[in-house]
């Protein structure tokens, strides 16, 4: 697998010109895209996996706090804040973090199911957030999500069906009533389901199985780029599995673009090319996973890597624990310098007042962190 | 189990739902007879009555007033000396037709009103609501009154001057329940796969409110004969005059209500009897349409399904 995933600027300032790297930095990674090999791809079609699907750039998302009888905004959950990333076609974008951090904020700012405060999404050369209602409703053709709670997200007065075939519905594309029972028929196969549960109900299926009409809703609407946001977290381990593997057989399969959200690290690593962990609404490191998960830099990406368990007794004992302490500052109000500082073992006195720059330090590795600035 | 593929969907196949209806909920299905029969009565009266209208008037008999059951009057008299039974059976067309119809036309308006202001939101809302609860503010009877002078005496003037009242106080209801239906997971599911407001509310948020609907319904039809009962009472109901279950009770029948027991009973059974139909019916259709209530497997359009299956499979051989 090429380590070489992420091309922070192929046509502009992604990752680069919208974060605050010096001039001297930028030097640096102007030289070292230079001398840069092109990008290995594993897929026959090198051109086509290439080209950035997505791009986020210097995202932010704040919710307004209001309070008093005339609703005065007094502050704001600054959700996202300043996130930058690409996706290119047939890749998986994972994005870690704990409860609260952003994530699955970033995955609705994508669906466009809530305006940004700031930032730009383009995807494909069309710019999301700049979309009219009408044109968000085209988009819903290519762009689709899964959500984590598969129990409520089946209307339980549709047949598996009709759940099915909705999408196609509303934009007038599924054909007569024989067609859409062929379709319907042929995403239920597509997820490992029999055609012939077509005409049940939701209540009479087990989470994995909603979880895969989920899916096969998503898919009948011919997706290019669907937004995963936890969905094996409501789930047992065994199923996990299963929806896991059918999500990396329907990307082989489809040629699908994910971004998956979780907090479940192996799962994340399992599925992506590449993995972003976020903090507190900012991005903490981006990089391959590979690469993530055998040198993780940013002390967070320590900590959550050491917290997830290795299902192999001897290793999971001699390693050793970071463990975090306190909680999740507030989103209201971030602490100054790092977000991280306050529970950063590292964290000095310029953590505490300097806000860390996202660069690269080498192979296509971007970290937010003063301690790693040396490179790695 | 052959019944149960039927509700799967059941405004394409209303045989095969009455079918259902009658085998799973027996009490529903004599509901549902019992409001034909008295909407059967009620269109038949000038057949049925043994002693039919004359002029649009009952003959008064002042002779023979408040009468003993006989013969000739099978139920005894009113105090004008009206045939009881042929009362009954005229004062069907005023009370079902007009409960009938007050409830049907009210569901719809505060359907129509709730959904629309809980799916839109916003500004929309806003608005709606605090109309709702101006109107509200302004007692209900007296609200009536303005109308019945406004609109005049008359069977559709009072189906109207009910049923909008009705509608708008019902809408409330309608609008809290569709607001947690709108939260929920599959319509921010239909929103992303690009669905507009008419789509969310008939697909996802009507159906799922229908018990609320439903249950609500059958509890505004009983009310709707008193509240008919009571502008009579106070002279804006139908044309003086004219038969009306309402009308028997509140009048005639409090002020025999000891020495002629039936002038107030008869109207009374006959008002419970189809409050208590209307709720049974209600009830049953209620839960035919809910898929969870019913288990087994449906199958709709299965044999199509099947040979989909077979022809996959034999495609993938």
């Amino acid at each position: 697998m090429s380590k070489v995933r992420i091309q922070p600027r192929s046509d502009k300032p992604v990752t680069t010109a919208d974060l605050p790297i010096d001039n001297k930095m930028k030097e640096m990674l102007d030289q070292r895209i230079q001398q840069q090999e092109p990008v290995r791809h594993d897929l026959d079609q090198p051109v086509m996996r290439n080209l950035p699907l997505l791009t986020v750039s210097g995202l932010k998302m704040h919710f307004p706090v209001r309070k008093g009888l005339f609703g005065r905004q007094v502050g704001s959950v600054k959700a996202v804040d300043g996130v930058s990333f690409q996706i290119k076609k047939g890749e998986t974008l994972g994005i870690v973090g704990e409860s609260g951090s952003g994530k699955s904020t970033v995955g609705n700012c994508i669906m466009r199911n809530c305006q940004p405060t700031a930032g730009k999404i383009n995807y494909n050369g069309r710019e999301i957030t700049a979309m009219t209602k009408a044109e968000l409703r085209q988009l819903r053709q290519e762009l689709q999500m899964i959500t984590q709670n598969p129990y409520a997200s089946l209307n339980p007065r549709m047949t598996v069906h009709e759940i099915i075939m909705e999408g196609p519905q509303i934009h007038h594309t599924a054909g007569d009533e024989a067609q859409q029972l062929e379709t319907s028929a042929q995403m239920l196969e597509l997820v490992g389901l029999n055609p012939s549960f077509s005409n049940r109900y939701p209540h009479e299926f087990s989470g994995g199985q909603r979880q895969r009409i989920s899916i096969a809703r998503a898919l009948a609407m011919n997706p290019a780029f669907i937004v995963c946001d936890e969905i094996v977290s409501a789930l047992d381990v065994s199923i996990q599995a299963q929806i896991v593997g059918l999500m990396m057989k329907l990307q082989e399969e489809l040629g699908l673009t994910y971004i998956f959200i979780g907090h479940d690290l192996s799962v994340v690593r399992h599925l992506s090319n590449n993995v972003a962990v976020m903090y507190l609404g900012k991005l903490m490191e981006l990089t391959s996973s590979d690469e993530l998960y055998e040198h993780p830099l940013h002390p967070y990406t320590q900590a959550l890597i050491s917290a997830a368990p290795i299902p192999n007794p001897t290793v999971d004992r001699a390693r050793e624990r970071i463990l975090l302490r306190g909680d999740l500052p507030s989103p209201i109000n971030p602490p100054k310098g790092c977000n991280f500082c306050t529970r950063c073992k590292y964290a000095n006195q310029r953590c505490r007042e300097e806000d860390p720059p996202f660069i690269d330090v080498g192979n296509n590795h971007f970290v937010a962190c003063h301690q790693v600035k040396g490179g790695a | 189990m052959k019944e149960e593929k039927k509700g799967v969907k059941p405004r394409k196949h209303s045989s095969p739902f009455l079918k259902e209806l009658f085998t799973t909920k027996p009490l529903a299905g004599i509901g549902l007879v019992v409001l034909i029969l008295m909407v059967l009565v009620a269109v038949l009266a000038d057949v049925l009555a043994p002693y039919p209208m004359v002029d649009g008037q009952l003959q008064v008999d002042v002779l023979h007033k408040l009468a003993k059951r006989s013969l000739e009057h099978p139920l005894g008299t009113d105090n004008l000396g009206r045939d009881l039974l042929s009362y009954l059976i005229y004062g069907a067309r005023t009370s079902v037709i007009l409960c009938v119809a007050c409830t049907i036309l009210s569901t719809v308006l505060s359907t129509i009103i709730g959904v629309s202001s809980a799916v839109l939101g916003g500004k929309f809302d806003l608005l709606v609501q605090r109309l709702v609860d101006a109107w509200q503010c302004i007692p209900s009877m007296l609200i009536l009154l303005i109308l019945m002078v406004l609109l005049g005496n008359g069977v559709p003037q009072l189906i109207i001057a009910i049923a909008v009242p009705g509608g708008i106080a019902g809408s409330r209801m309608v609008r809290s329940a569709a607001m947690s239906v709108k939260d929920s997971g599959y319509v921010k599911m239909s929103d992303m796969l690009g669905s507009n407001a008419v789509w969310k509310m008939w697909k996802h948020v009507i159906p799922n409110i229908l018990p609320i609907i439903i249950i609500n319904m059958a509890g505004s039809l009983g009310g709707v004969v008193m509240m008919e009962a009571s502008l009579n009472f106070l002279g804006y109901g139908v044309d003086p005059g004219t038969p009306s279950w309402g009308a028997l009770i509140t009048s005639t029948g409090r002020t025999y209500m000891f020495s002629y027991p039936l002038l107030a009973i008869c109207p009374g059974v006959l008002i419970a009897l189809m409050v208590f139909a209307s709720a049974m019916f209600g009830d049953g259709v209620r839960d035919i349409l809910d898929p969870r209530l019913k288990g087994g497997v449906g199958s709709y359009n299965a044999k199509k399904l099947r040979k989909i299956a077979a022809k996959m499979t034999a495609a993938q051989k």
